[in-house]
């Protein structure tokens, strides 16, 4: 079976935009909400685009630009998107339309960039790539979906590239409305924010910041099948529990979202060191998209930022080798990934 | 060769009937669903549109669900279909754990978010209504009533995410990911999206008239539909038959604009050939093109061209049903899917209603229901905003 790499990965978040510095350097992170640092949009997009396409489409195709500059691959064969909510922003501006100015005043512009496949569809318009291209939007799930979706066109031999990318964004009257239904804000929690993550996934090992090892999706499991679930994937990468180098979780000081964590680490992986991201780049819908980023570019640096770790057990000696990455929504669906270091870094 | 994939089961809701019974005799006779709009409360009462006949309170009593349980329309209309077609397929709650629900929408519980949003901002009286607001919460609404799927996911490519959604688990088959998916879509009707596509002037004040000269735009309309997609062996050990077989799968991109489709119909040609090759066929073996023909000029001009690429002089048999159920959106891709079933089991064309006129360079699509070939494969053409353009091939299954 032909091995899966992830080759570059970009993202706009609470942390400095398309940039690592949050390894060495992180933003601390304050407040119930808190909306995404831009980059200067006028380096990268037309004057026009930047006037047209809103901020999510606009975040989106400048960590795609990015990383076609990067790597050079200008036509992807596949886009994967996973977003929770799609473009939020233009969907509250019609549904304020409707409610305050009832049926007349529908503007055409904001609809037609209201749809969740937006994005890949803009992101497919500026790669001219007319190969696979999907949108998942399935809850806290939305980006596991595309990068499993994307996972499976690279097992059925059909691509050798894909964009995959998890994109929300958020308005602060969301974010209030997410609050009331306990979603977000919880006591504790780090801010609700936005989510921009680019990533590009290769069949070819060079210039790679990792491998993408395994993949796993679980709805509703039991406590015995998520064990299963686990034991298969460690197994067909043919690794022990004690072999991995930490697993990185998605606790985000929410106690309720936290326990299942706590349960999935005390109950299957005692003994191996816990890391944390959310804390850095917030919390919300499609936010297990910075997991496969963290871990991406821990495994190409060799090290594990001093900020992550988190829990009781110490970091091992070395270089990190391989992480599992878990995201999970009140424990009714699990997805798990492991991601390993390239031979010889 | 690859191991074929059956379709077990089917079921299908819309303006033309709760089941594929009542589908089949609505496409038999030429009735259509659009009308006059009922349920809808919208301003435009002026706009036709294809409404699935009962009402959420009639739909709530027949599902046995409590008047006071929050529910919304899409995910209603996702529990009727879905009941008929896991009946069909004979699957117990037991298969149901290693089993996958793909169900595509965009809409979700777009339904009530747009009924109750000054609350939403006010108040905690319709909290419920927010968490059922995302795409994801309708497709659990709708697994959870059967019990425990292995899988769910929900794709949302605008109007071609049921289609996508099939796609989808057809890759989980055939990546070995899972035995058996059951795979479609689900969509109710909005003002939210009525008031879109008015806004973007494409909806007819009459009834549609897909692929006519005269056409001016599309009638939308609502529903849902599932298939029941299996691993030919897995199938065949539980001692279920299919009638047909899913044997091609093509998901292209456009690529050109965010609403308009390009002139040539690139995304739609990529998405037919790919679903072709993915088959093994030829052109000359297709019997039947069940057209996306949404009814607007830009679409049905650019399907035409592809179509023309693709066939040349001699385009099969080719109808848009969309004149019979409206243009169900996101749900589209699997009732067309399941309109396809019913052809090839029950051996018909189903008619392209209101046509009239040839449009310049387009097809003359199907007007004689009695087909003058046996139907063996069929093309099923999905295509959304954002040029998410899809195919299927699905062909009559030939007994071993």
């Amino acid at each position: 079976m032909k091995k899966i790499y992830i080759r570059a990965a970009e993202q706009i978040s609470l942390q400095q935009p398309l940039s690592e510095a949050w390894m060495t350097d992180p933003v601390s992170v304050e407040g119930p909400y808190a909306p995404a640092a831009d980059p200067d949009f006028r380096t990268w997009l037309t004057p026009a685009e930047s006037r047209r396409l809103g901020k999510i489409l606009k975040r989106a195709l400048v960590t795609a630009l990015s990383i076609v500059r990067k790597t050079g691959v200008e036509h992807p064969d596949a886009i994967c998107v996973g977003t929770g909510l799609g473009c939020m922003v233009n969907t509250e501006h019609l549904l304020e339309t409707l409610c305050r100015d009832g049926e007349s005043m529908f503007s055409p512009t904001h609809f037609m960039q209201s749809t969740h496949n937006t994005v890949a569809s803009l992101l497919a318009i500026h790669t001219k790539s007319h190969g696979h291209n999907l949108t998942c939007s399935h809850k806290d799930l939305s980006f596991d979906l595309a990068l499993f979706d994307a996972w499976m066109q690279f097992r059925l031999g059909r691509i050798r590239t894909a964009l995959v990318g998890g994109y929300d964004e958020l308005t602060p009257s969301y974010y209030t409305l997410l609050r009331r239904i306990g979603y977000l804000g919880a006591e504790g929690e780090v801010p609700g924010s936005e989510t921009t993550v680019t990533m590009l996934l290769t069949d070819d090992s060079k210039d790679a910041l990792c491998e993408l090892a395994g993949l796993r999706i679980l709805y509703r499991p039991t406590p015995e099948e998520l064990r299963q679930g686990l034991e298969h994937l460690l197994g067909e990468a043919g690794i022990t529990c004690g072999e991995l180098s930490a697993v990185i979780t998605g606790v985000n000081g929410s106690r309720t979202n936290d326990a299942f964590y706590e349960a999935f680490t005390s109950q299957l992986l005692p003994g191996v060191p816990t890391l944390r991201y959310r804390h850095l780049f917030g919390t919300g819908y499609t936010a297990s998209a910075f997991a496969p980023y963290v871990a991406a570019h821990c495994l190409e640096r060799g090290f594990i930022p001093e900020a992550l770790p988190y829990g009781s057990v110490p970091l091992r000696e070395g270089a990190p080798r391989t992480l599992l990455l878990v995201n999970q929504r009140d424990g009714k669906q699990y997805s798990l990934q492991l991601l390993r270091a390239l031979c010889g870094n | 060769m690859k191991e074929p994939i059956w379709i077990t089961g089917a079921g299908i809701v819309s303006a033309i009937g709760l089941d594929k019974r009542e589908t089949l005799d609505s496409l038999l006779h030429g009735r259509t669903g659009i009308g006059p709009m009922r349920h809808l409360q919208s301003e435009h009462r002026e706009l036709p549109v294809g409404e699935v006949r009962l009402s959420d309170e009639e739909l709530r009593a027949r599902l046995g669900i409590a008047p006071g349980m929050p529910t919304i329309r899409t995910a209603l209309l996702g529990m009727l279909a879905l009941e008929e077609a896991l009946e069909e397929a004979r699957l117990t709650a037991d298969e149901l754990l290693r089993t996958a629900f793909v169900s595509g929408t965009t809409v979700g519980g777009m339904d009530q978010s747009e009924r109750y949003y000054p609350d939403f901002l006010a108040n905690d009286t319709r909290n419920a209504y927010i968490a059922l607001h995302d795409c994801g919460a309708s497709t659990e609404l709708i697994a959870d009533r059967f019990g425990r799927f292995g899988f769910v996911a929900t794709p949302s490519t605008a109007c071609s995410s049921a289609l996508n959604a099939i796609i989808l688990g057809a890759d989980l088959i055939r990546s070995g990911a899972f035995d058996r998916v059951v795979a479609g879509g689900s969509e109710c009707l909005t003002k939210f999206h009525l008031n879109g596509f008015n806004a973007l002037m494409i909806l007819d004040r009459e009834a549609c008239r897909p692929f006519d000269a005269t056409r001016v735009g599309l009638n939308l309309g609502e529903g849902a539909a599932y298939v029941v997609l299996e691993r030919a062996s897995t199938a065949r050990s539980r001692g279920v038959v299919a009638s047909a077989t899913l044997d091609g799968c093509g998901n292209a991109c456009d690529a050109f604009h965010q609403t308009a489709s390009s002139p040539g119909g690139e995304g739609a040609l990529r998405a037919m050939r790919e679903a072709l090759e993915d088959a093994g066929l030829a052109p000359e073996q297709v019997d039947y093109v069940n057209a996306h023909g949404t009814g607007t000029p830009n679409n049905d001009a650019s399907e035409s061209a592809a179509l023309k690429r693709l066939f040349g002089d001699r385009v099969p048999p080719v109808s848009s049903t969309k004149s019979f159920t409206g243009h169900t959106t996101s749900a589209s891709g699997a009732i067309e899917t399941v309109i396809c079933l019913l052809a090839l089991r029950h051996q018909f064309l189903p008619v392209n209603l209101n046509w009239r006129e040839a449009m310049p360079e387009g097809i003359r699509p199907v007007v004689e229901s009695r087909p003058q070939r046996e139907i063996r494969h069929v093309l099923c053409n999905s295509f959304g905003f954002g040029g998410n353009d899809s195919s299927l091939l699905l062909s009559k299954r030939e007994e071993a």
